[in-house]
Order: structure tokens, then C-alpha cells, then sequence
């Protein structure tokens, strides 16, 4: 009941020294600022996003072209254990930040 | 007693489960090794590998019913533990009263009665892996090591990046 009545009055004041458009100015400039710091952390996420997929997609790549661009030969029996265990630690590294 | 033991057979299933999560790779690659090999082989050779490969659906049906029933005992579990500890929690919330309390108002106790408490669900699902996910990466890096050698390298650098990139991210 205090807050309402707080309101109220404040209310009562901007209204009394007509200040109504200074005010909506102020509260359209913060809700800008708002939509300028969403986009940002949206751009942010979206850049971090490129960079874990390129980790998470490009592992078995670059792996698999290091071993064979070192003159050995892969096998299909070693590229699916090598394959679920290079996915296992993908799944994995999700959860670290997370739990330590 | 029965609290114990039950923490011991749920330790002992989540253990084997996790073994078995190590051997079944290995079949794959086995059985794949065998699928390509084109020269002639006796008839035992060839019923061991069949008998494998038949292994790894049989192994996946055994581990998934065996969790399956394990998840409902860790639910169950997870029940009563909560409830416990907010009936325990409630019981000397009632006891209290504002002479012998005077560090903590009433509304804190029942805060940390109605959320807190959650946290003990954590302990329940995620306390595993704790365990689990360090002994993953490591198991699963060493057996790259093993089959591609040193070119393995690069797939701990890949998960070194992705563990920092992670902790950047939050």
C-alpha cells in the first residue's frame, strides 16, 4: 500500500509540473539503450556461437587430416572408434564450464 | 543400512554402466575390422565375430533397461531425500521462536526451506558426473592417443580450446 501510494504522488508530481514529455524522452532512451545492449549480447552470442561450432565441427577434421597427412593410413575400424570417442569428449566439454 | 546399500548398488550399476560405455567403441571398430577383411577365415572365426556384433545391440538393450530402472530409483530417492530434509527443516522451524532465534526471521527459514532444498536434486543428478565427465575425456583422449598416436595431440588441443571458449562464453 506504501508503494502504490508512493506512485501515486509521483504521478500526481510530474503531472503537476508537466514534465510528462521529459519524461517519456527519458524512458525512450533508456528503452534504446535496453535494445542497443540486447543486440550486443545477441551479436555476442552469435560470434560465439561460429567459434564453438568451428571447435565442435572442425575436431574430427583436423584430426583426421593430421594423421593421414602424416603419411599413415586410416582404416574404418580405427575412424568409428576414433569418431564416438572424439564425440564422447564433444558431449563432455559441454558439461565442464557448467559443473567445475 | 538400507540407505548405504542402496548407494552402493546404485554406485556399482552407474560404474558398470560406464565400463560398458568404454567397451562398446571397441566392438564397433572389431566388428567393422572384420566386415572389411576379404580373405578367407574358418568357420569359428567367423560365428566369435557374429556373436560380437550381436553383442553390441544385446549390450545396448541391457544398458539401457538397467538405467531406465535406475533413473525411476534415483527419482525415488531423490523424493524422499527432499522431502527429509523440508521435514526436518520444518520441525525445527516450529520449535523456533523469536528468543532462542535471532540471527534469522522467519521468511529466511521458509526460503531456505522451499528453495534451497531444491539443491539436493543437484546432488542427485548431476553429483555423477562430477566423476564421470573427467573420467570421460580422459579415457576417450587416451584411446585417440592410442589409435592415432601422436596426432592425437590435436584433439586435445580442440578440447582445451572448446573447455576455455566455454568458461569465456559463461
Amino acid at each position: 500500500m506504501l508503494h502504490i501510494n508512493e506512485s501515486f504522488n509521483n504521478i500526481k508530481s510530474v503531472k503537476l509540473f508537466g514534465w510528462e514529455n521529459k519524461f517519456l524522452n527519458n524512458i525512450g532512451n533508456t528503452y534504446k539503450e535496453e535494445l542497443a545492449i540486447g543486440d550486443k549480447a545477441l551479436l555476442r552470442n552469435k560470434m560465439h556461437d561460429v567459434i564453438g561450432g568451428f571447435f565442435e565441427k572442425f575436431m574430427p577434421l583436423a584430426v583426421f587430416s593430421v594423421y593421414t597427412g602424416l603419411g599413415n593410413t586410416l582404416t574404418l575400424g580405427q575412424m568409428a572408434l576414433t569418431s564416438i570417442m572424439l564425440d564422447r569428449i564433444r558431449g563432455r566439454v559441454q558439461q565442464v564450464p557448467r559443473l567445475y | 543400512m538400507a540407505n548405504k546399500a542402496s548407494f552402493m548398488k546404485f554406485t556399482l550399476v552407474r560404474v558398470l554402466l560406464q565400463i560398458d560405455d568404454l567397451i562398446i567403441p571397441f566392438l564397433i571398430a572389431e566388428v567393422l575390422t572384420w566386415i572389411q577383411k576379404a580373405e578367407p577365415e574358418p568357420l569359428e572365426a567367423t560365428l566369435k565375430m557374429m556373436m560380437m556384433a550381436l553383442l553390441i545391440p544385446a549390450l545396448h538393450m541391457i544398458v539401457h533397461t538397467t538405467w531406465e530402472y535406475f533413473c525411476f530409483q534415483m527419482i525415488e530417492l531423490g523424493h524422499r531425500a527432499h522431502t527429509s530434509l523440508k521435514v526436518m527443516l520444518f520441525r525445527k522451524n516450529f520449535r523456533m521462536t523469536t528468543a532462542t532465534n535471532k540471527d534469522f526471521s522467519s521468511g529466511e527459514i521458509s526460503h531456505i526451506i522451499m528453495n534451497e532444498s531444491n539443491k539436493i536434486w543437484t546432488l542427485i543428478w548431476n553429483g555423477p558426473e562430477y566423476f564421470e565427465c573427467p573420467l570421460h575425456l580422459i579415457s576417450a583422449s587416451y584411446f585417440v592417443f592410442s589409435e592415432l598416436g601422436w596426432s592425437g595431440i590435436i584433439a586435445v588441443v580442440f578440447t582445451l580450446c572448446q573447455i576455455y571458449h566455454g568458461y569465456i562464453r559463461g
